[in-house]
């Protein structure tokens, strides 16, 4: 399907009344209580929330590395049985993640080309795979020479760009970002953001944007869901609910934001 | 009266066949009592400098340069006499509190050792004296909570902690390296709240290290700019961010602005951070710098800088363009 036919609405991602519950030795978590949400093709949905309020716990039952105890995850129509390999594979080639610190989710051993070109298939980047991968280095701004180097010889904000450039080397469908630039310098933070943004624009891509960081979320996200203790407490368009938020928890969240006091 | 007078400090590294200059002729005073802010990208310098004064860098560092606390120089000083001043006299907070925290040895004895070392308390006192400083950085049921290990309390009252026990000997001077980036926004605001207002009662000069130039901007008189171990920028604090000087600075503001403002692309700095093995000539900025003119890759813009005090809290930038203008 070429993305300039689909309808607007089309849903790619749907996940409907999604609970997990973490048990440990006399204890357990309710880490997310019935969450749900849809994802449009080509819409930037954001889930923000603190420390344990369960958005990265949704982000991983969305890209199938976490079974739900109860509830269903829908991507492109299809049921997820995330217990089967077969359905693993197919989603993959839909759905890919972003996370948060590049350089434990690359393998140090491996070069960058062989990293980016890894969901063609394990092994070595072959010649006939080079220009692919030279030609997705280059969509996320890394000069080629990069591609023979190891993660160790690239900054963060490099290193980031490399795990983006796998994610979409075979054109998902839906990129799950959790706190994709958290761990990066301020700098080099706009630049990651513009290149999602762009790249969000010529792949036609949905993202679903895990942040804790609320003022980020109004220049990537449409809409918003802000996440307390596994409950969503606020769902909407993203302007409206950062201008006039509602919920208690979301009004705390926004007066806690430090402010550049220059006066 | 200063209490902290740094004055050409240099810190680097042994690499391969050539020297990894990490902190780079690095001068300011911090007034008795006063506050100053250093901001910094990673690899900026700014963890380095903090090190340096606390006398914990590594063993492959060399450092030069002099570092005065009330006069005493601290940079040569034998371990032992650093030993007796970190944390009766200059105390440090780190970024993260449960690898700071000993996670086998309950709060109470942890903030206790400090006094039993420092105060020559007796364990009794100390004890006592622990649970007065629990409830001073506002942890609740402190009598019962001393007898705690690390691993029952939330990130933030970790923090509380550690600022308990790095407060504890009522240090003249107070160092915190991004005491609030591991921590939630909410919970970064308390502390921020907490470490402001604990130093001013006790009369503790504060030195704030931070990436988050907001953060900085509610607690420090003075603010710091650092990139790649040199300083870019300094001066009062309100007024090196509402009238930056120093093209870095000025990208850094906008970037932030940016970042929280509104739809669309955002204005970036272009290019990467510095390589510390092959650092730019001229003004380390340069390659990044849209104002970057003639000298700027050849000549060094730090020159003019002076370590006398009143100049560095007038404010200062190294960059060409101060002379141009």
């Amino acid at each position: 399907m070429s993305p300039g036919t689909a309808p607007v609405s089309e849903i790619i991602l749907k996940a409907e009344n999604i609970s997990v519950t973490y048990r440990g030795p006399g204890k357990t978590l309710r880490a997310l209580d019935r969450v749900g949400f849809e994802l449009a093709r080509g819409e930037t949905l954001a889930v923000v929330g603190e420390s344990g309020s369960g958005k990265s716990t949704l982000a991983r039952v969305c890209a199938g590395l976490l079974v739900p105890d109860s509830g269903t995850v829908e991507l492109l129509g299809r049921r997820l049985e995330t217990t089967r390999s077969r359905d693993f594979k197919w989603q993959s080639q839909h759905l890919q993640m972003v996370f948060q610190d590049p350089l434990s989710s690359l393998n140090p051993r491996q070069t960058i080309g062989d990293s980016i070109a890894e969901p063609f298939g394990p092994g070595q980047l072959s010649t006939d795979l080079y220009p692919r991968v030279a030609a997705l280095a280059e969509q996320v701004g890394l000069r080629r020479e990069y591609l023979v180097r190891y993660p160790h010889e690239l900054s963060g904000g490099q290193c980031q760009r490399v795990a983006i450039a796998r994610a979409l080397a075979i054109q998902p469908e839906v990129l799950i970002c959790d706190e994709p630039v958290s761990a990066l310098d301020i700098s080099v933070r706009a630049q990651v953001i513009n290149l999602l943004l762009d790249l969000q624009q010529q792949m036609d891509l949905c993202i679903l944007f895990i942040a804790h960081d609320l003022g980020l979320v109004r220049r990537i996200a449409s809409r918003l869901i802000v996440m307390q203790k596994g409950r969503v407490v606020e769902r909407g368009p993203a302007q409206q609910i950062l201008s006039r938020p509602q919920h208690r928890y979301t009004q705390d969240l926004l007066a806690a934001e430090p402010v550049l006091i220059t006066a | 009266m200063s209490l902290l007078q740094v004055s050409g400090l240099n810190v680097s590294y042994p690499a391969g066949d050539g020297m990894i200059r990490a902190v780079r002729d690095l001068s300011f005073v911090l007034d008795a009592g006063g506050s100053l802010g250093i901001a910094g990208e990673s690899g900026s310098g700014k963890s380095q400098t903090a090190l340096a004064i606390m006398g914990l860098l590594p063993g492959n560092a060399t450092i030069e340069g002099s570092v005065r606390l009330d006069d005493e120089e601290l940079i040569g000083q034998c371990e032992e006499t650093l030993c007796k001043l970190r944390g009766s006299k200059m105390a440090m907070v780190f970024q993260d509190p449960m690898t700071a925290l000993n996670p086998y040895m309950s709060v109470g004895r942890q903030i206790g050792e400090v006094l039993e070392l420092h105060q020559k308390m007796n364990a009794k006192t100390a004890a006592d004296r622990s649970c007065e400083l629990l409830q001073m950085v506002g942890i609740e049921n402190a009598t019962r909570r001393i007898s705690s290990y690390p691993h029952e309390f939330s990130g933030g009252q970790r923090q509380r902690v550690m600022i308990a026990i790095a407060l504890a000997c009522r240090p003249r001077l107070l160092i915190a390296d991004e005491p609030t980036t591991a921590l939630d926004v909410t919970v970064q605001k308390q502390i921020l709240e907490l470490l402001g207002s604990l130093c001013e009662e006790l009369g503790t000069g504060l030195l704030l290290i931070s990436h988050d130039l907001a953060v900085l901007s509610g607690l420090c008189g003075n603010l710091i700019i650092m990139y790649a171990g040199m300083t870019m920028e300094s001066g009062r604090t309100r007024s090196v961010l509402s009238r930056a000087r120093h093209p870095y600075t000025r990208a850094l503001l906008e970037t932030l602005a940016g970042l929280h403002g509104d739809e669309g692309r955002l204005p970036v700095i272009p290019g990467e951070p510095p390589d510390f093995l092959h650092p730019p000539n001229g003004c380390p900025f340069h390659p990044r710098c849209r104002h970057a003119f003639e000298p700027c890759d050849k000549v060094d813009p730090s020159y003019r800088f002076s370590s006398d005090s009143d100049e560095a809290t007038a404010g200062y930038a190294a960059c060409h363009l101060e002379q141009r203008l």
